[in-house]
This record gives structure tokens, C-alpha cells and sequence, in this order.
């Protein structure tokens, strides 16, 4: 499929410049960018004989972007790639492929559109990418690997890449409104796909409008509404998602000396449903397993007019059946299905492994690039507190956070405790506080050395009361340590590192297929991950940067023997922006 | 801009408090009814403990357990070794759900004969046992194709090459239904194909599509643990309308030849012992050669060819088979419509 799509492509392309230099018009605008990245790994299991294994891999890609302006106010993007992995005869396992296709521009100087891969993020609660477990307050630690997960997967933001079409515009008002913001997209997160002779799947659509207004006296407002549904016509399974979910927030901006402040209240509402298609005549017969779910907050930003410190503090509760397919969808998978792509199988009886913090950090395979119709499963060792962000279903809670910023360092605090809102099992509710803190130090302007040092340590404890049985007690602790000096020009050591300890037992949540609730997974934690890397950064220009790194990370779980693990990595990776 | 404030909180109040309303105390199955202890409230029961199933008799399985569990109901055929399996997760069998109609896993088929009923479940150690007696066997309904009880049927062709020890006939030993079954087997070591069995087939009156419309038949594997090297049947049903045999030059029938429409599917290997049932949907037939309107039609298959394949010991790929005869029997063809033979209530 890929080279009829990349003829197709190059076709289209082509069509356009052809059509450019046959019209009068404004002077035809062709230009290139991309990206070039040489990655190269080895990883080598430490202290196991029974399985001593060293395995490399590495690519060279070119990422070409050719953009193309075929008339006024509207640009053609396509990404066009070529892969070569290592390991093979020049030709063989090389890829050309068509990445990412676009047209974006702006009609009558009022709409602006984009049609194509688009990146969107609506809002918190209906259309949102949380980063997740492997996240860095301070964005330093494993860098290299984070960007390299990031930029595979599509990761921009809390922008979830889908494929369609999006527009936006803004008007102007006058008397109680100032300004109107309007935005829409259609987006097909997945095609109908056919899952055996006789079966396919639905073609399924996200679709989502947003309405912003800024009003007078500080007042605005947003309301914003997405829909997840199946379309059960172009396919022929029995169950189809529709989820429709709205939110809406208003927002109040007083006018203070010497800072900002911000009042929000916001609220909102989810159904999630399953179309049922009668399976002999293929007609939609109705709805089944409907759960509605609302939830609310307030929260209120302060901060300085010249931002040396922040805080926020904010109340929000949501439902226990409060699904948003589009908010709770994860970035990294943590189902029995995501297998891990360095040392899968460990130990004498050669069991699978679970995905641990190496793999979180720097497995491409492990994330995940698409909007999921059921909550995934979560790995209480990195979050319990908030697995799916602000849209966590079943929580009650505050949080308060506040961040200072110093000529030459910055510190940051977060606290939060929330509790259940409905009983998992039981009718023993859990309680959950979090508490972060951290700081990052550089160097000054003026010194002869540039340096910087970070770290972050959050620690998250779960607790439920109840019978033996019932009782829950889980302590986590994920430290994140970066440190960078830079011995010479535009050449730095650096270091970073991130130890996560779980102790405790927790229940984990099997749903089935429909996202019901049916089981449970009792987990005894006493388990320590680990990640440690000692390299070199060498900038060769301002665009092309180097990176050799030494990696040791592992695993020792004390209820696993077989799970434990220890091993070590070479990673070398160039980077250019072309 | 108080009174905006004041509405707006009154909002967001009601629409906490609207959200609360239809919260349920809980979400899931009772912690302590999964992991609690396990006890057996109501005993293993049977509905019948002496079923004809030749006359349409089934038996009913209760019993009720105080969590839900992983349970494994285990029915065994104590002369013929036949078995049948039920299992699921949940807290109670109902007699109206696990039904047993005198079918089984796999073959051989169950006997009149006296069953043990076996009642498992995951982590605990007691098992639940009951006897029954099967007092008339399970009459399987469906198209047959080849019994070889009363020899081939009419109008089958049979070919094999001139190797070594073929035995491409019908036998009385290990016949896996009635008194008979077709032996295919031989050593060949300059060709893949050894031999095959063509039968003409009409089902003009069938009415179902490829997902249910099932092939159903037995294989017999062999004896003492000892296979020829990728020893497999091979199965072509062909849509051809030319005559089925008016070539007698022909390797056998004509309708499996070249730009005919034939559809095919690999049993392999065959490396086991003992006879094994495969129920294979006409769906799941990959195209051997294109003709016709190419669209697996079932009422239009004209005739079923079973041969027995295996590597040649010339390739220099199977050593081995140089001193070893391929085997595969095949019995008990028959064709079944919306479910597999073994599936049949």
C-alpha cells in the first residue's frame, strides 16, 4: 500500500507544480525541510548466563518535507521518508514511505484549515494527549530517548495526531462580546478494516467543535464538544462506540496589581454507549451498556506579571462512568499486548516481560498513537493518582501547585489528594495523595562554563480501608535526576537518571471488550526500576547534534524472581535538521 | 457581575450534585466474593445420568460455587477415552447453559459407555466427580461425502504414483467411524505428490455461504511417534463445471485441473498419533487456481479431492524420509452447514 500511496502522492504533487507553472498568479514557492536521524543501540543483559544475549539495531532515516505553495494562502506539506536498518544488504529492509501528508491554508483570509494528518488538542476533558509516565517537569532527563519516542509516534504536545480535516476562525465583536473563536474537526482515527473473510470493522470518527468567547471585565468562556462514534454500516461487527462528551468552562480575569489571576469553573458530561448492528439483517437495533457521567471543578491561577513565580489551586470531581475517549486514551500501553522490544523474554523458563521503566522511557513500540473507545490499563508503579490525566474518572479532589522561578533556578511544588467516588468491589472508597517537588539549577549568563542540574521526586500513596481483603495500602516513589556541564564549546557531558520504588498491593482493573468492569488483578508491589545514563552531546552546528550514551537499567522485583533483570546499552544517535 | 458569579456557581453545583445522583455504591464484582474463600454451595448435579442421545436426550449440568471461579468440567469416555470440556468464569452452572448433547472435543466419538464427570476449578485442589452412562450415542447430522463403510463412493478415482509400499486403498484396521477407511500412504522420493482420492460431489440444494458451510474430516496420523518429514494432506474442492472425468488419461478427475475453479487448503503437518477431526470453513480455502467467477459458492462444488503430500528425500531438504512411509487416513467426510460436526447440539 505504501508505494501506490507515495506514487499517488508524488502524482499530486507533481499535478500541482505542473498546474503552478501553467497559471498566472503570484510566483510559485517550492521549498524543502526535514529531518535526519543515524540511531544506533546495543544492549547486552548483565550478570545472566542463562540467556547472555547482546542484540544491536539502528536505522538511518531521512524524514524530506517538501512544501508546496500552488496558490496564495495555501501550502502543501508531505513528509516522505526513507528508512535503511542495520543489519541488512544495501536495498534490503529499506523503506520509503509517505508519512505525513497535509494541506493547510487560509480561505478568504477568515478560515483557516488544515486537511490531512492533523494535530489537534481540544480540551482536557474531550480532546487531549496527558504526556503521561514518562514525563520530566523539567523536560532534561533521557532527553535524547524521549525525543526519539516522541518524534516516532507523532508525539507534539498534548496533541493527538489523527487524520482529517480541521478549520478554525475568529471574529471580532462588539458591546458583551469582544472576540469569537470557532474551530471544528472530522478526524478518522481508524479505517474499516478487514478482520476475516466475512468480518470487518467500522470505520470510526472523532469529531469535535469548539466555541470560545471573550467577553468584557475579564469574563471569557469555552465550550467544547467531541464525539467518538463507529460507523456501524461500514462494517459488520456487532458492538459500535458512540461517545459523545461536552465541556464547558467560563472563565473570569480580575484586574490586580502587580499580577494575574484567573477563576475557572468548568463542567461537563459523557455518555458511552454501544451501538448494537443485528448481525443477520446488519440494521442498528439500538443502544446498549449506556453509562452517563458529568464532573466539575473550580480552579484558580495566580502568577506574577513577570512570571517569577505561579501557582494554581483547583477543586474537580468526575464521575465514575465519565468516559472521553478522546481525554483518557493513554500514551503508553501498558495491556498484556505491549510487548517489549529489547530482551522480551527473560529468565530460565524464558517468561514474557512486562513493560518496566526502560521501556516507558525509550521503546518506540510501547507508546501509543491512537484514541482508545475503552479505558486502557494503567501502571500503578509510575501513577495511580491520575492514570488519565484531568479526565480521570472516579475522582474527588484538590490539587494545588506552585512553581518560583530564581535568576538561576527554579523551584516547583505539587500537591494533591483525591478519593473515589464510588467504590472499586467494594463499597470502601480509596483515598489518594501526591505529593512533587523540584528544582532545577543553571549556570549564569556570565559564567565560563554553561551547566545545569534538575530533579524531580514525586511520591504517590494510595490507601483503602475495609476487610482484609479489601484493604488497599500502595507507596511509590519516582525520582528523576538530570544533570549536563559543558566541558568545552558546544560540548557537554551529561547524566541523567530515574528510580521508581513501589511497595504495596493494589488491585488493577480487567474490563472486558465494552469496558465493563468485571475482575480484578491483585498486584503485591515490591518492586524497584531503574534507569541510569552517562554520555557525551557534541553540537556540531546549530542544527546537527551528536549523542553517544552509556545506558544501564533494570528491574528487581522481590514477588518475581523471574522478572528481574539488569542490563546495559550503547546508544549513539545524530540528529540534523535539514 | 455578582449575579453572573452566583449563577454560575449555582450551575456548577447542580451539575455536581445531578452527577452524584446516579452513583452506584460500587463498580464490579464484590472483592471479597473473588478472593474470599472458596466453598461449594450447591453440588455437582446432572440433569440425566443415563442420556440416548441417538434420540435426541441431553444432559444438564448445575452446580454453584461462593465466587465467581475459572471452572473446567471435564466429561471422559472411559472405553473409548473421548472427551468433552466445558469452562468459563463465573460463580454458577446452570443446567439450562451447560448442556451436553453426546459430542466431543475431538474424535475418537463417545460409545455406550460409562463417563466420568470431572468438576475443576483453578487454585483449589478438591475436584467434583459424578458417573453417568451413555445409554445411545450422538447421531451427527450433515452431507456426507465418504463413510467408505460400504467401499468409495460412486464414481471416486484414485491415483498414486509408483513408489514404494502405496497403499492408496480402502482398510479395515483403525477405521475412526464404522468398519472402514481410506489408507493413503507410501514413500515417493522424486515428487511431492503421492496419490490422491477424488470424489464427485453435488450440492445443488445447499443453500449457505463459505463462513457456514464446513468440510469436516478425520486424519490419521500414525503410529509410534514416527512421521515423514512435512507429511500433509492437501484439500481441493473444485466449482468447475467440466466433466468430472472425461479425461481417463488424466491423473484422475479433470475438474481440478489448470484455469479451474479450485480452492485449496493444507492439513499440515500431519504429525500426529491416532485419528484428529478437522471441521475447516469453506471461507478459509485459499485459491489454487483462478476460473470461473472465483467466489467460494457452495452449492457449487463439484467434486473434493483429499491427497497425501510430503517432502521428497531427492530434494535433500528431509533425510529422513528416505526411510520412512508417509501416512495419512482420511475418514468420516462429511460436509456441515452453520456449525463444525462437533459443534452439532
Amino acid at each position: 500500500m505504501k508505494f501506490p500511496f507515495l506514487a499517488f502522492s508524488c502524482l499530486c504533487l507533481g499535478h500541482l507544480g505542473w498546474s503552478q507553472t501553467t497559471t498566472s498568479g503570484p510566483p510559485k514557492q517550492y521549498w524543502l525541510d526535514g529531518f535526519s536521524r543515524t540511531w544506533f543501540t546495543s544492549d547486552a543483559l548483565l550478570g545472566n548466563e542463562v540467556n547472555p544475549a547482546s542484540i544491536s539495531s539502528g536505522w538511518n532515516l531521512l524524514d524530506l518535507n517538501p512544501h508546496v505553495n500552488p496558490v496564495q494562502g495555501v501550502e502543501v506539506f508531505a513528509q516522505i521518508r526513507v528508512l535503511n536498518e542495520f543489519g541488512g544488504f544495501f536495498g534490503q529492509g529499506t523503506q520509503v514511505d509517505v508519512r505525513q501528508l497535509r494541506v493547510s491554508g487560509v480561505l478568504k483570509n477568515k478560515v483557516k484549515f488544515n486537511l490531512g494528518d492533523v494535530y489537534l488538542n481540544q480540551s482536557a476533558f474531550t480532546l487531549h494527549a496527558d504526556e503521561g509516565e514518562a514525563s520530566d517537569p523539567w523536560g532534561h532527563a533521557f532527553a535524547a530517548q524521549r525525543n526519539l519516542v516522541a518524534y516516532e509516534n507523532f508525539f507534539q504536545g498534548n496533541r493527538w495526531r489523527l487524520q482529517g480535516a480541521q478549520a478554525n476562525a475568529s471574529f471580532k465583536g462588539d458591546r458583551w462580546i469582544e472576540h469569537v473563536v470557532l474551530d471544528g474537526y472530522v478526524t478518522r482515527p481508524r479505517g474499516s478494516r478487514q478482520l476475516s473473510e466475512s468480518t470487518y470493522s467500522p470505520d470510526r470518527v472523532l469529531a469535535g467543535l469548539t466555541t470560545a468567547l471573550v467577553g468584557q471585565k475579564g469574563w471569557s468562556g469555552e465550550l467544547h464538544h467531541a464525539v467518538l462514534a463507529d460507523l456501524p454500516y461500514s462494517g459488520t461487527v456487532e458492538h459500535n462506540v458512540l461517545n459523545p462528551v461536552t465541556h464547558g468552562l467560563l472563565h473570569k480575569q480580575p484586574q490586580m496589581n502587580g499580577a494575574r489571576m484567573r477563576f475557572t469553573a468548568e463542567g461537563g458530561w459523557s455518555n458511552h454507549s454501544w451501538r448494537i448492528r443485528d448481525m443477520m439483517s446488519g440494521e442498528v437495533t439500538g443502544l446498549s451498556d449506556s453509562r452517563k457521567g458529568g464532573f466539575a471543578g473550580l480552579r484558580f491561577l495566580v502568577a506574577a506579571q513577570d512570571s517569577s513565580w505561579q501557582g494554581e489551586v483547583a477543586y474537580r470531581e468526575v464521575d465514575p462512568f465519565f468516559r472521553s475517549a478522546g481525554a483518557q486514551s493513554k500514551r503508553y500501553d501498558f495491556s498484556d499486548l505491549s510487548i517489549p522490544s529489547v530482551f522480551p523474554v527473560v529468565g530460565e523458563e524464558e517468561l514474557s516481560r512486562s513493560v518496566s521503566l526502560f521501556d516507558l522511557i525509550s521503546d518506540v513500540t510501547v507508546a501509543n498513537q491512537g484514541v482508545s473507545a475503552t479505558l486502557m490499563p494503567i501502571a500503578p508503579l509510575f501513577d495511580n493518582v491520575l492514570p488519565y490525566g484531568q479526565a480521570t474518572p472516579n475522582r474527588r479532589g484538590a490539587m494545588a501547585h506552585i512553581r518560583r522561578n530564581f535568576e538561576n533556578a527554579k523551584v516547583a511544588l505539587r500537591m494533591s489528594r483525591f478519593a473515589e467516588l464510588t467504590g472499586q468491589g467494594t463499597s470502601e472508597l480509596r483515598t489518594f495523595s501526591a505529593a512533587g517537588l523540584g528544582v532545577e539549577w543553571n549556570s549564569a549568563p556570565s559564567a565560563s562554563r554553561s551547566f545545569r542540574v534538575s530533579a524531580y521526586e514525586q511520591i504517590q500513596h494510595t490507601l483503602r480501608g475495609g476487610s482484609d481483603l479489601e484493604k488497599v495500602e500502595l507507596l511509590t516513589s519516582n525520582l528523576t535526576l538530570s544533570a549536563a556541564l559543558e566541558l568545552l564549546p558546544q560540548f557537554w557531558i551529561e547524566c541523567s537518571g530515574r528510580h521508581a520504588i513501589g511497595a504495596g498491593h493494589e488491585y488493577l482493573n480487567v474490563r472486558s471488550e465494552l469496558g465493563e468492569l468485571f475482575n480484578f488483578q491483585k498486584t503485591e508491589l515490591d518492586v524497584q526500576a531503574w534507569m541510569t545514563s552517562l554520555g557525551i552531546m557534541h553540537s556540531l552546528s546549530k542544527d546537527v547534534s551528536a549523542r553517544a550514551q552509556w545506558n544501564v537499567w533494570g528491574q528487581n522485583d522481590a514477588n518475581r524472581s523471574s522478572s528481574k533483570i539488569l542490563a546495559s546499552q550503547v546508544f549513539i544517535v545524530i540528529s540534523a535538521d535539514l | 457581575m455578582k449575579t453572573t458569579t452566583h449563577i454560575a456557581l449555582v450551575l456548577l453545583l447542580t451539575l455536581i450534585w445531578s452527577a452524584g445522583c446516579n452513583r452506584p455504591a460500587s463498580e464490579g464484582p464484590s472483592i471479597n466474593d473473588l478472593f474470599g474463600v472458596f466453598e461449594v454451595i450447591d453440588s455437582l448435579q446432572l440433569t440425566n445420568v443415563s442420556p440416548d442421545f441417538s434420540s435426541g436426550e441431553s444432559v444438564g449440568f448445575s452446580c454453584k460455587f461462593s465466587k465467581p471461579v475459572e471452572w473446567n468440567l471435564l466429561i471422559t469416555g472411559l472405553e473409548s477415552g473421548s472427551r468433552k470440556t466445558f469452562e468459563a468464569f463465573s460463580s454458577e452452572l446452570f443446567a439450562e447453559q451447560i448442556v451436553w448433547y453426546g459430542n466431543c472435543d475431538d474424535v475418537p466419538f463417545f460409545l455406550e459407555e460409562t463417563c466420568e464427570v470431572r468438576l475443576s476449578v483453578e487454585g483449589e485442589e478438591e475436584e467434583y466427580v459424578a458417573a453417568l452412562q451413555v445409554a445411545g450415542v450422538k447421531t451427527y447430522s450433515g452431507i456426507e461425502v465418504a463413510t467408505f463403510d460400504v467401499g468409495l463412493p460412486d464414481g471416486a478415482l484414485v491415483w498414486h504414483q509408483d513408489g514404494g509400499n502405496m497403499t492408496f486403498e480402502l482398510a479395515q484396521e483403525n477405521a475412526l467411524q464404522g468398519n472402514q477407511c481410506f489408507k493413503m500412504g507410501g514413500r515417493v522420493n522424486w515428487d511431492w505428490s503421492l496419490g490422491y482420492i477424488d470424489i464427485p460431489i453435488d450440492l445443488n440444494d445447499v443453500n449457505a455461504s463459505a463462513e457456514d458451510f464446513f468440510l469436516n474430516v478425520g486424519v490419521f496420523g500414525g503410529m509410534d511417534d514416527q512421521f515423514a518429514t512435512d507429511q500433509y494432506v492437501n484439500i481441493l474442492l473444485s466449482e468447475s463445471n467440466a466433466p468430472f472425468n472425461d479425461n481417463v488419461n488424466n491423473n484422475a478427475a479433470d475438474i481440478f485441473g489448470t484455469g479451474s475453479e479450485v480452492y485449496k487448503h493444507q492439513i499440515r503437518p500431519v504429525d500426529w498419533e491416532g485419528w484428529r477431526y478437522f471441521a475447516i470453513p469453506y471461507s478459509e480455502f485459499e485459491v489454487k487456481s483462478e476460473g470461473g467467477n472465483n467466489v467460494r459458492e457452495p452449492s457449487e462444488i463439484r467434486g473434493i479431492r483429499l491427497g497425501l503430500q510430503a517432502c521428497p528425500f531427492n530434494s535433500g531438504n528431509c533425510p529422513d524420509n528416505g526411510n520412512i512411509e508417509a501416512q495419512a487416513d482420511v475418514d468420516y467426510i462429511m460436509f456441515t452447514v452453520g456449525l463444525p460436526l462437533l459443534e452439532q447440539e
